[in-house]
């Protein structure tokens, strides 16, 4: 499996923060195609359509982003029917969120994220967490070559 | 009863007296009665005493009459020797009959009777003395005869008017004695029924005036023993209605004692509804106030973190706009590019962009770290903690081990008091409460002397509490600012140290949570000590210590 071949969706009602996260991990190169759906409501929408990583043997999957304050659908919602449904509870989900509290995280855990990112206000500190997701699931092909990401 | 006021005795005697006066007059009269039919049986006795002394007299005027004339005819000479004896024994029946009439007008009659028997004895008499001087035919003449039957004959009328007189008083006499004995019969026979009317009569009035009244009075008091109302009044003026009087005054002060003791009662049950409704009101105050306190966190909370959004945005895109002028700058640096206008450029962005950019971060910074002590504040609020017994040594040594860098840095040292009791609190609040407190011992030290810090424990006034300190001999705190000291946000020494002046304000919170308290004492110039009060262990303690209400949010 190849981490190229993996779409990244991104759930993330904030424009900046999107525009940041995919600017970033483009720079650490990854290559993978992005997607970028603004609300809960639009993941679910998505998730609701028949394939829709379009897994197969040229596609492994996609991999999701998830933020969790958002409006009409939150995250811990879009995690619940993600994992509640056979045809989605497979997929990686990678909470991504501004909040910190100890109960919020145990929820997402309890829910079956199988990453908690705390969106740190450090930009260092976040493009760091974002690379730290990426080597965690081993999928992140880091660049071998290349300025960007780090300081 | 009329307006007539007796007393029970004079009722009674009346009662009794009433009906023996009307007996005792009962009997003076049938003794009246019997004196009079007694009197009336003498009288006819003595009418007949007379009837008979009448006869008496009149037998022996015509007995001696008789005897005169048979003298006369038989010319016994000595016949008349024996006239003057019989005339004194008529003359002694007729005082006799005289004195038996004198009570009635018979005397008079009795009188001419006797003075004609007199008269008839005188004739006799002296015709005896004509015989005996021997004038018989004188004697014998008719005219001499009739002299005499003539006598007689008045003296026959007389002794009949006399008895048909006494016949007639006698009559009158008995009339009057059946008169009185029917009249004893009458009053007999309403004596009798007048007794049974009296008694009657007195029956019914002793049974309204007394009988009846003592039944009421007797109810009277069994009702006053049982506390229940009583019959009305019972007329009256006599010691029964005394005493009622005295049931209803006693009554009436029962009741008013009741009604007092009820007043009493129910103000006591007032005033402690009261006290209920207060104590309610006072706990759904607090329990408002409670939930208040909670939503004021969770709303800091959130918005704390709805802040963070932003600011991730801000210091995102200032690390843009820096590595975009790095991009610009390394552009500029081509040759292409004059060098006049090279080295405007490179100013322009190494310059005044820059400076900017950093103004922005540092601001980012800034709020960022004041969104995290909030975040931590409201964190103290709303966390739980699991209260055990805990030793502080091991705590305050991990501390005081953090903090060297800072301590050589100055020239600061910090005792542990040897003694350090253990307390009922959890490991890592006591770790916020004595890392903030010693921390800013170390930023607030005096830079005019060595930095002397000390931390232990003192004597705590209550049995179930234990005491610590940490005192410095630091910059001090003025008396002004002593009260804002442990509110949120409040710095005294700003350029000091950095900080968000959440430090005691945290404290405060997280001691408060474990059911203690924190107070200071400062001398500015001189130092600060501040007081630590927390729960003792429960087992040393003795005591049940109050545990802390385990809150959820």
């Amino acid at each position: 499996m190849s981490f190229e071949a993996v779409n990244i969706i991104l759930v993330e009602d904030d424009d900046g923060h999107a525009t940041l996260i995919e600017r970033n991990l483009r720079r650490a190169a990854l290559t993978n195609n992005f997607l970028r759906l603004k609300d809960g409501q639009e993941a679910l929408d998505y998730f609701s359509k028949p394939d829709p990583c379009g897994k197969s043997e040229l596609t492994p999957g996609c991999l999701v982003l998830l933020d969790i304050k958002m409006p009409r659908v939150d995250g811990v919602e879009v995690l619940r029917r993600m994992k509640a449904n056979p045809k989605t509870a497979t997929i990686p989900v990678i909470m991504l969120t501004t909040t910190d509290d100890p109960r919020e995280i145990e929820r997402c855990y309890q829910l079956g994220c199988n990453v908690y990112v705390t969106k740190p206000v450090e930009y260092e500190a976040f493009l760091e967490a974002v690379k730290r997701l990426g080597l965690f699931l081993q999928v992140v092909k880091l660049p071998v070559t290349g300025t960007a990401g780090t300081s | 009863m009329p307006a007539i006021h007796l007393t029970i005795f004079r009722k009674g005697l009346l009662l009794v007296g009433l009906p023996m006066l009307i007996q005792l007059a009962f009997l003076i009269f049938l003794f009246h009665v019997q004196n009079e039919t007694r009197n009336a049986e003498q009288w006819a006795i003595h009418t007949r005493d007379v009837m008979e002394q009448t006869r008496v007299i009149y037998r022996r005027a015509i007995d001696t009459m008789a005897r005169t004339q048979g003298a006369l005819i038989n010319g016994d000479v000595k016949f008349g020797s024996h006239i003057p004896s019989v005339r004194q024994q008529v003359d002694q029946d007729v005082d006799q009959l005289v004195s038996m009439v004198s009570d009635n007008e018979q005397v008079e009659r009795a009188r001419k009777l006797g003075a004609n028997a007199d008269a008839l004895l005188n004739w006799c008499i002296s015709q005896s003395k004509l015989l005996e001087s021997g004038q018989s035919r004188t004697l014998a003449s008719a005219e001499s005869r009739r002299g005499g039957e003539e006598m007689i004959a008045t003296l026959g009328a007389q002794l009949d008017n006399m008895l048909a007189d006494e016949e007639r008083l006698d009559r009158e006499r008995l009339a009057r004695v059946t008169l009185l004995g029917k009249l004893a019969y009458e009053f007999l026979i309403g004596a009798a029924v007048g007794s049974v009317v009296v008694a009657g009569a007195a029956l019914w009035l002793f049974s309204s005036s007394i009988a009846g009244r003592l039944n009421v009075l007797a109810g009277n008091a069994n009702r006053l023993a049982d506390r229940r109302t009583l019959a009305p009044p019972v007329g009256g003026h006599d010691e029964i209605s005394t005493v009622d009087q005295a049931f209803h005054a006693a009554a009436s002060r029962l009741t008013d004692a009741d009604v007092v003791e009820r007043n009493y009662r129910q103000q006591l049950e007032q005033r402690s509804t009261a006290l209920a409704e207060l104590n309610t009101g006072l706990t759904r105050v607090n329990e408002e106030l409670r939930f208040k306190t909670q939503e004021n966190e969770t709303f800091v909370y959130s918005v704390s973190h709805d802040l963070r959004s932003p600011l991730v945005n801000l210091q995102g895109f200032s690390k843009e706009l820096a590595r975009s002028c790095e991009d610009l700058r390394t552009a500029t640096l081509n040759p292409s590019v004059p060098p006049a206008q090279q080295k405007q450029l490179v100013e322009l962005v190494d310059g005044e962009i820059m400076e900017s950019i950093r103004f922005i971060q540092t601001a980012v910074s800034r709020s960022s770290n004041i969104i995290d002590s909030l975040l931590r504040l409201s964190r103290a609020g709303r966390v739980e903690y699991k209260r055990q017994r805990t030793e502080l040594r091991p705590i305050l040594e991990r501390i005081v081990g953090s903090l060297q860098s800072s301590l050589r840095e100055r020239g600061a040292q910090i005792t542990l008091a040897s003694e350090l009791p253990d307390v009922d609190a959890e490991p890592s609040a006591l770790e916020q409460i004595f890392g903030n407190l010693l921390t800013n011992a170390v930023n607030y030290l005096s830079p005019d002397r060595p930095g002397r810090i000390e931390a232990g424990a003192t004597s705590s006034d209550d049995p179930n509490s234990v005491r610590y300190f940490v005192r410095d001999n630091g910059l001090g705190i003025p008396t002004a600012y002593l009260p804002k000291l442990f509110v949120a946000f409040q710095r005294l020494h700003g350029q000091v140290a950095p900080g968000e002046g959440i430090g005691l304000a945290l404290v405060r919170r997280v001691v408060e949570r474990l059911g203690g308290n924190v107070s200071v004492e400062s001398t500015e110039g001189m130092g600060s000590t501040f007081y630590v009060t927390l729960p003792k262990p429960i087992e040393s303690a003795g005591a049940s210590a109050s545990p802390v209400a385990a809150e959820s949010v």
